[in-house]
């Protein structure tokens, strides 16, 4: 005879719901769920399906708040461009310091032993903790008055290439505006996520280690401020193909 | 004459009408079985609840509380029905198809 005791449904997915879905519908959503879950144990006699269509309706239902609440309120439009604009001057500074940093310095001698690893290992963005990056950067920007050292012909030639493909995708009028901004984003630190994987794998003498770090930071550096504008600009466009 | 705050989505209309025609036992769990059952239509929870929100905001439905239910874990079942401004709207979208519907036939649209 089966058991018609009501079973516990996925613990773990209750809770991650109960967290995120308004607390205005929460125990309707969560009682229709456990519902479907105990009626479905009885029919069928596989808590397995059971479990998986429960996880299945939880994470369906999540996204789609989430999707409401940053739509709604927690993300508005301008709220978005104002944390673009942020972001894309932070990181355009940072790369400016680095570059300025690394310009200056002769060899990875010049580093204390764990920025040197990281820096060979492609993981500049460790400068960030050392004290000697922060001391020393900002004072070398001042100086920073010859222009070669912010030329790097690879990742000049993958900044125009990019903006000039972001420039003719904007022009379609039918493309994904979210698209976009996804393809810009991963555009701009491709070759600084590329370059940081090939030195975590590969070992190569120092001035080979420094020319793929200027292409990974350059890159950044070229693209950051092109691609705040244009996510800048698709935000305050923002149309309903999204 | 319809504006646009009357006139009712493709997903609207659609919940209006099962809850219709479940009259006094329409919840979530009996209007997503029934447009399963009806038109194939498989209707994630949280679509469902965020679109009824939307409709109940429209005052085009209302809510009342059922009693709790030991297999919905102590939890009680939230009933909706149609309001006399749910019928009106669901009665102009139907007048606007009919009007848009007359005198076409499927078989004279491909040429």
């Amino acid at each position: 005879m089966k058991d018609l005791k009501p079973a516990q449904p996925p613990l773990f997915a209750e809770k991650i719901l109960s967290l995120c879905i308004p607390n205005t519908i929460k125990d309707e959503i969560l009682g229709d769920l456990e519902e479907e879950f105990n009626a479905h144990l009885i029919r069928f006699s596989n808590k397995k399906q059971a479990r998986y269509n429960y996880w299945q309706q939880a994470l369906m239902t999540l996204f789609q708040f989430i999707a409401i609440r940053s739509k709604d309120s927690l993300l508005s439009s301008n709220r978005q461009q104002i944390i673009v604009l942020i972001l894309g001057f932070t990181i355009f500074i940072i790369s400016l310091l680095l570059i300025s940093w690394l310009s200056h310095l002769d060899g990875l001698g010049s580093f204390s032993q764990s920025m040197a690893t990281a820096l060979a290992q492609g993981n500049p963005h460790k400068a960030l903790v050392q004290s000697q990056f922060w001391q020393i950067s900002f004072t070398q920007i001042k100086y920073a008055n010859n222009l070669a050292y912010f030329f790097q012909l690879e990742a000049f030639t993958w900044a125009v290439c990019s903006i000039f493909m972001i420039s003719l995708l904007r022009k379609k009028q039918f493309t994904n505006k979210k698209y976009i901004r996804y393809l810009s984003l991963i555009i701009v630190f491709l070759p600084y996520t590329v370059g940081s994987i090939f030195l975590q794998f590969n070992h190569y003498p120092t001035p080979q280690v420094g020319l793929i770090l200027a292409q990974m930071i350059f890159s950044v550096f070229y693209l950051t401020l092109p691609v705040t504008y244009f996510t800048f600009r698709n935000l305050s466009s923002r149309n309903n193909y999204e | 004459m319809a504006n646009k705050e009357s006139y009712l989505g493709e997903f609207e209309h659609i919940i209006l009408l099962t809850i219709m025609r479940l009259k006094d036992q329409a919840y979530g769990v009996t209007v997503r079985q029934q447009i399963k059952e009806l038109i194939d239509r498989d209707v994630s929870i949280g679509a469902l609840y965020a679109t009824i929100d939307r409709l109940e905001k429209k005052s085009y439905i209302k809510a009342r509380s059922g009693a709790p239910t030991p297999e919905r874990g102590g939890r009680a079942k939230r009933y909706f029905t149609l309001t006399s401004t749910g019928v009106e709207a669901l009665q102009q979208t139907k007048t606007s198809l009919d009007k848009l519907w007359s005198g076409l036939t499927l078989n004279s649209a491909v040429q």
